[in-house]
């Protein structure tokens, strides 16, 4: 894959969060179990927002991605590989939630080498970096939900 | 008598006519002596409000005022003083429960405004602030009593070859001088999520009146027996009398209290109006916040249903706590007084969809405190071979009395409470216990009382372990195979500190069980799904407004579905929120939506 200008990188990017919330969306209205329900709702919203800081990137309403520095727990390296079934639970639904986060992840970090110039690998650091800290924020929020007592 | 003295009233009678004077006066002020015990300092950091100097003042020569807005363990009052009324004896420097009262050693202070001679130290600057000098608390040397009378328990050697209870409880002695020790500041009926009324009972108990004591503690807390054996006690936390010794044993005296009484209902007189005469009200789970709402309407007059799953009230302090710390015979008496107030208790019966439905259509409000019943799993490869257990499971069989077998070896993952039981169970069953927790000791939401009692036993705590995976070995046994954590600042301050997996580190425990006990979940398969829609939350949880009622009108709940403490006291104190909210909603005449 090559890029040729930052605009089509960024468009790239507001592609592939609205293929995460239509895979949410898809997710939400499949599974039986309403917390899980409630749960992938709730990452359409997220992925919506993710899209619509990109376009403001894009547009130049923003100047740049400006991650908190949630730290890494390395959560995600360790769980299991769960697949979608309509019975999935918040559990399983969260690992698949943090598994995207770090596969988007791994893809910017990837485009990186084939990115024409410094600017664009400059602006897929970007992208890689605030996948990562989504990345975080979901291991933060199993850690919070999940693991309340380890 | 001569002439002189004859005369001398006529010659003062003059002095009235003539100009007043002051007779200028050499600065012949000498400095207090070192100890002198002058005008108060206090810092006000230290000092938490309790009060406990304004209440010894003989004179009382302190008001409590407010100088900020209370929080836990702190009040937000401090001493005033008039020095009108003081006598500088410093009985409140020697009660200071925080040492932070003081006497500088400057004792002139001269002042047109008698309103004026009257300042809260610490508060109102001073010059004597800063003084090094005048009494202090001496060291060794306090009117407050700082050493708990100990709890007499069994020794540890013994108790792990029974099932018997392992706190034997105070003796009328004991009790009432551990009692004594109590200064009635009050801090901890704010810091208790029920607010019992702990400084009354206490008061009662040192004077030797447990009914009294019983009236108090029952006024709003229907399970005080399992409180008193297993509560969290966030009252000792901020007990003022444990900032320089140990906190009074809030939690030890609550049941000596109740364990003075074999039947509850004989000693109680609850004084309150049975408003709720006509109306009905039908509560799911019978855990402490069901058993709260079911008690409290009962004796307000309420036709009250509990419905519970299992084969006995009580919720986790049922099935999941187990008998040598909560043994059966207090549940008993507790569930006991609930049927005498007029409760009529269903047992063995889990309410499914179409009964929630009938329920909503049949009652005027139902409240449900359905727990969670459910583990979260480990997420790890090797989770499903056989010998990976969840504690809740293995508590629940044992307590119903189902054969549980934990082998020789058992690794329990997780430092909350169930972790802490169901490691001291499996020692009670002979295994030889690991505990592997992801944080450090400081960190285990278990009570620290329990994680010393489970090392007295020879259980071995492994902090900082993240389980990797479970393999199954030739040997038939399972390999937990974990890596070391290094911990990372929390998202938020306060918040708990992250611990994160160094990467390429792996260790090994052979053991028989590997026994899950990381999280707890609720379960909402038996709820309509129309109900379910509207009360649960993203995270598997419930909300409730200040009313205890959800989103559904009518349907109110609590406990640790709702609550983020997860603990028994606070499903009681969602169970009085809901009370109250109850009482409200069917009185003011609503009924419940059926939409
Ligand atoms: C092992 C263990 C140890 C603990 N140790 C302590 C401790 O030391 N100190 C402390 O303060 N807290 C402790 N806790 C927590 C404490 O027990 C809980 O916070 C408290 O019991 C929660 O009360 P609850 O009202 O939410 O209901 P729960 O106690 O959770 O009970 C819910 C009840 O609802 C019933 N139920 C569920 N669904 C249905 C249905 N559809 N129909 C009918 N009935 C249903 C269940 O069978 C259960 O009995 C411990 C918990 C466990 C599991
Ligand atoms: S006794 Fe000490 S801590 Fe308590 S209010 Fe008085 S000065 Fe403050
Ligand atoms: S128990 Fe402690 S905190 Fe509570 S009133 Fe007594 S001294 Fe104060």
């Amino acid at each position: 894959m090559e890029f040729n200008s930052i605009q089509e990188v960024l468009d790239f990017a507001v592609r592939q969060e609205q293929k995460a919330g239509r895979f949410y969306g898809l997710m939400a209205e499949k599974s039986t179990d309403v917390v899980a329900r409630k749960f992938f709702r709730e990452m359409v919203g997220e992925e919506r927002k993710h899209e619509a800081k990109l376009k403001a990137i894009k547009s130049g309403k923003l100047s740049g991605f400006s991650g908190q520095g949630t730290p890494q727990m390395n959560l995600t390296e360790v769980l299991g590989e769960p697949v979608f079934r309509e019975d999935i639970t918040l559990q399983e639904g969260l690992i698949i939630a943090m598994r995207a986060e770090k596969d988007a992840y791994e893809m910017y970090e990837g485009l990186k080498a084939f990115a024409r110039d410094e600017e664009l690998k400059k602006i897929l650091e970007g992208l890689a970096a605030e996948e990562l800290e989504h990345k975080a924020r979901m291991e933060s929020i199993y850690d919070q939900v999940v693991q309340r007592e380890n | 008598m001569s002439l002189k003295h004859v005369l001398q009233p006529f010659n003062a009678w003059v002095q009235a006519f003539s100009k007043p004077y002051t007779i200028p006066m050499k600065d012949t002020m000498r400095p207090g002596a070192d100890r002198y015990r002058g005008w108060h300092i206090n810092d006000v950091e230290k000092c938490v409000g309790c009060g406990t100097c304004a209440d010894i003042c003989q004179n009382a020569a302190i008001d409590m005022v407010p100088v900020k807005d209370p929080v836990k363990g702190d009040s937000g009052l401090r001493p005033k003083i008039d020095y009108g009324r003081c006598c500088w004896c410093a009985l409140c420097v020697d009660v200071c429960t925080t040492g932070s009262l003081g006497m500088s050693n400057e004792y002139t202070w001269v002042e047109k405004d008698p309103e004026k001679c009257r300042y809260t130290p610490g508060v109102d600057a001073k010059p004597w602030d800063g003084s090094e000098k005048g009494w202090r608390q001496e060291e060794g040397f306090s009117l407050i009593v700082k050493d708990r009378v100990p709890m007499p328990m069994l020794d540890p050697k013994e108790r792990i070859k029974t099932w018997a209870e392992v706190v034997v409880g105070y003796s009328v002695e004991e009790a009432r001088k551990e009692a004594a020790r109590c200064v009635s500041c009050g801090l901890c009926v704010a810091a208790c999520p029920a607010h019992m009324h702990i400084p009354d009972y206490i008061g009662a108990i040192r004077d030797g009146d447990f009914e009294k004591a019983l009236d108090f503690i029952y006024d709003n807390n229907p399970m005080p027996e399992m409180c008193g054996k297993v509560c969290t006690r966030r009252c000792e936390g901020v007990c003022s009398v444990g900032i320089q010794g140990e906190p009074l044993a809030i939690r030890w005296l609550k049941r000596f209290a109740t364990e003075q009484f074999e039947d509850f209902a004989k000693v109680l007189h609850p004084e309150v109006k049975r408003v709720g005469e006509g109306k009905k009200v039908a509560v799911v789970g019978g855990g402490p916040s069901g058993v709260t709402v079911a008690y409290y309407l009962a004796v307000r007059g309420f036709e009250v249903t509990i419905y519970e799953a299992l084969p006995q009230l009580g919720g986790a302090t049922f099935f999941g706590i187990p008998k040598y710390r909560f043994p059966m015979p207090s549940l008993e008496k507790q569930v006991d007084l609930l049927k005498k107030a007029g409760v009529k208790i269903v047992t063995d019966h889990r309410v499914e969809k179409d009964e929630f439905r009938r329920l909503l259509e049949e009652n005027d409000a139902l409240f449900f405190g359905t727990g969670l019943m459910k583990p979260y799993k480990l997420g790890v490869p090797g989770e499903d071979l056989e010998g990976v257990i969840y504690a809740l499971d293995l508590l629940r069989d044992h307590h119903v009395g189902k054969k549980v077998e934990v082998g020789e070896s058992v690794v329990v993952v997780g430092g909350g409470n169930v972790a802490i039981d169901a490691s001291r169970v499996s020692r009670r069953l002979g295994a030889e216990v690991t505990i592997a927790y992801r944080r450090r000791r400081e960190d285990m939401p278990a009570d620290d009382e329990e994680i010393e009692d489970a090392e007295a036993e020879g259980i071995e705590l492994v902090t900082q372990s993240i389980p990797l995976r479970v393999e199954k070995l030739e040997n038939g046994k399972l390999d937990f195979i974990w890596g070391p954590a290094e911990m990372v600042p929390p998202d938020r301050p306060g918040g708990r500190p992250k611990p994160k997996l160094i990467e390429g580190v792996e260790n090994h425990l052979q053991v028989d069980r590997v026994i899950v006990a990381i999280g707890q979940k609720g379960e909402f398969e038996w709820m309509p799904e129309e109900v379910a829609e509207k009360v649960v939350t993203s995270r598997g949880w419930v909300e409730v407004d200040e009313t205890g009622m959800t989103q559904w009108p009518g349907i109110f709940a609590g406990g640790d579905l709702v609550n983020s403490t997860a603990d028994a006291i606070s499903a009681i104190a969602d169970g009085l929120k809901a009370v109250e909210g109850i009482q409200q909603f069917t009185l003011e005449g609503l009924s419940v939506s059926k939409s």
